[in-house]
């Protein structure tokens, strides 16, 4: 999903293209092929060391959340950041915290990126992944098992369209059809809320916990 | 000419698609739906509009297809949205990607084709003659005028004039009590998201016709995220939403004028600064706040995004 020479972050853009420009190769758009390398997993050589990463921050956070006080009280202040105040909580210090920490993890995907299969900067280098991140999400609701599900099978949809590109298929083609399965997800998504009761049974009650 | 005028003459043009837009989104936000799908929308406008002018010796018609290409995204979110009730952040996202996605689909073998129908800046007699902003303000194509001139006043005298208008706010604000009172919600939040969508489809057609004159891919390149920004910052007001996106155009068109006048700033720093401001812009009801307890932090309807189901109530 390349969105145009225009498009992209403007740093970023500003970075690759002017100061940090590889001026030895005649790559005009991106920075040289960084120094910085994380190995190859044991046994693979396409998977980098990096993808353990996300898998260790999912499971400190699912244990953050279900079994620290710190974790219930974020937890508290996304349920109800009134009713958390009055129970003692410094809401906004909470918050703050926990927005810092998910800066910190974004850059870090940011460097494993970098590091792993991109190699040089340039201003197309996120590829819309933090949007793709933010659609993870929404997907999972609250979920770390879902988050970490979600990432997995948007990875796929986005590969399985490069895989396609070969086939002929624009990259375009894939951004509209990954509209379309999350346009898709959404719908389903309330389809599944609901329960098929046998009739007489009594009327068709939709079963939402929210 | 003085530095403001030759700022406000780009800045006009630069900024009616995110104005359009910001308007069209706050009007279904204040009906309680946030569409985030407003790059989709607005790409979309943007390429039925250039494959329509292409063809077509007529501004006017390709805007209208423009705008019946935003309703019909409108019509695709609100149904999903607001019939289905499913998560708005979801749909919207949905719209944003495929939208771009799509757009970028339609118009990429035409890139390069040639516009025959574009919008002419039409002069107002008198009101251009006012010294140092007339020609900047009063020299424009008329979808500047409406955008500018006439579309915040009617938008204005619908939210807040009409017993319409207060039926709608009522719907953002608190469903249960509009629908108690007769109100039809989910009509209301279905019109409004299409109204709403529409509006961004003729940004998009406005962005190609009027201001870039050709499509490019990529041509909208952030006009939609920066719309939902202006909202925002513009506490859901059609007046001052107007003026956050003029705000964006101007910074717009400083970099052009800074390159023009060849003042010595990298052209990248000057990119940003459109999207700098609105970072900035975007903390000034909330940094106002602090300071006095007469202004509210977020304006923000009080449904905003929350799906409405008549049995909860």
């Amino acid at each position: 999903m390349d969105p145009g020479p225009r498009a992209g972050p403007r740093p970023l853009a500003w970075f690759s293209f002017d100061i940090w420009r590889d001026r030895a190769a005649a790559v005009v758009q991106s920075t040289p092929v960084v120094h910085a390398r994380l190995p190859f997993l044991p046994g693979s050589n396409t998977l980098y060391i990096g993808i353990i990463v996300p898998l260790i921050i999912a499971a400190v956070t699912f244990v953050v959340f279900r079994s620290t006080r710190w974790g219930y009280e974020v937890d508290m202040i996304g349920g109800n950041p009134r009713a958390a105040a009055f129970a003692g909580i410094r809401v906004t210090r909470r918050i703050v915290v926990v927005m810092l920490i998910s800066g910190a993890i974004a850059g870090l995907s940011g460097m494993l990126h970098l590091a792993g299969p991109a190699q040089r900067l340039n201003a197309s280098i996120s590829n819309n992944y933090g949007l793709s991140g933010f659609i993870v999400a929404a997907l999972a609701g609250s979920s770390v098992v879902g988050v970490v599900a979600g990432s997995i099978f948007i990875a796929v949809l986005l590969h399985a369209g490069i895989t396609l590109q070969s086939d002929g298929l624009s990259v375009f083609v894939v951004a509209a059809v990954y509209g379309l399965v999350l346009l898709g997800i959404a719908v389903g998504e309330v389809a599944a809320r609901y329960r098929v009761v046998r009739a007489g049974a009594g009327a068709v009650e939709p079963a939402r916990t929210g | 000419m003085s530095l403001l005028g030759d700022v406000l003459e780009t800045a006009l043009p630069a900024s009616t698609s995110v104005a359009l837009a910001a308007s069209g989104e706050m009007l279904n936000e204040r009906a309680g739906t946030l569409n985030l799908g407003q790059e989709g929308m607005l790409s979309l406008g943007a390429v039925a509009a250039f494959i329509v002018g292409t063809n077509v010796r007529n501004p006017f018609l390709a805007l209208a297809v423009g705008m019946l290409v935003g309703a019909v995204a409108g019509i695709v979110f609100a149904t999903a949205a607001v019939v289905v009730r499913a998560n708005q952040v979801l749909v919207g996202l949905a719209l944003a990607v495929g939208g771009v996605g799509l757009a970028n689909q339609l118009g990429n073998g035409r890139q390069g084709a040639l516009l025959i129908s574009r919008f002419e800046p039409v002069e107002i007699p008198v009101l251009s003659d006012i010294p140092i902003v007339g020609q900047a303000l009063f020299d424009q194509d008329p979808v500047v005028y409406v955008t500018f001139y006439v579309l915040p006043v009617v938008l204005w005298f619908l939210l807040f004039r009409t017993r319409h208008g207060m039926n709608l706010r009522a719907v953002g604000e608190n469903p249960a009590a509009a629908d108690a009172v007769g109100v039809n919600v989910t009509g209301m939040r279905f019109t409004y998201a299409t109204i709403g969508a529409a509006l961004s489809g003729a940004g998009g057609a406005h962005l190609v016709l009027g201001y870039t004159q050709n499509w490019s891919i990529g041509v909208v390149s952030g006009a939609g995220w920066v719309s939902l920004a202006v909202v925002i910052f513009a506490a859901w007001r059609p007046f001052l939403v107007v003026l956050g996106s003029l705000l964006f155009g101007a910074m717009t068109s400083l970099g052009f004028v800074a390159q023009a006048r060849e003042w010595n700033v990298p052209s990248y720093v000057l990119a940003m600064l459109p999207y700098l401001v609105t970072l900035v812009l975007i903390l000034v009801p909330a940094g106002l706040a602090v300071f006095s307890h007469r202004v509210r932090a977020s304006a923000a309807p009080g449904s905003l995004a929350v799906p409405y189901f008549r049995e909860d109530r």
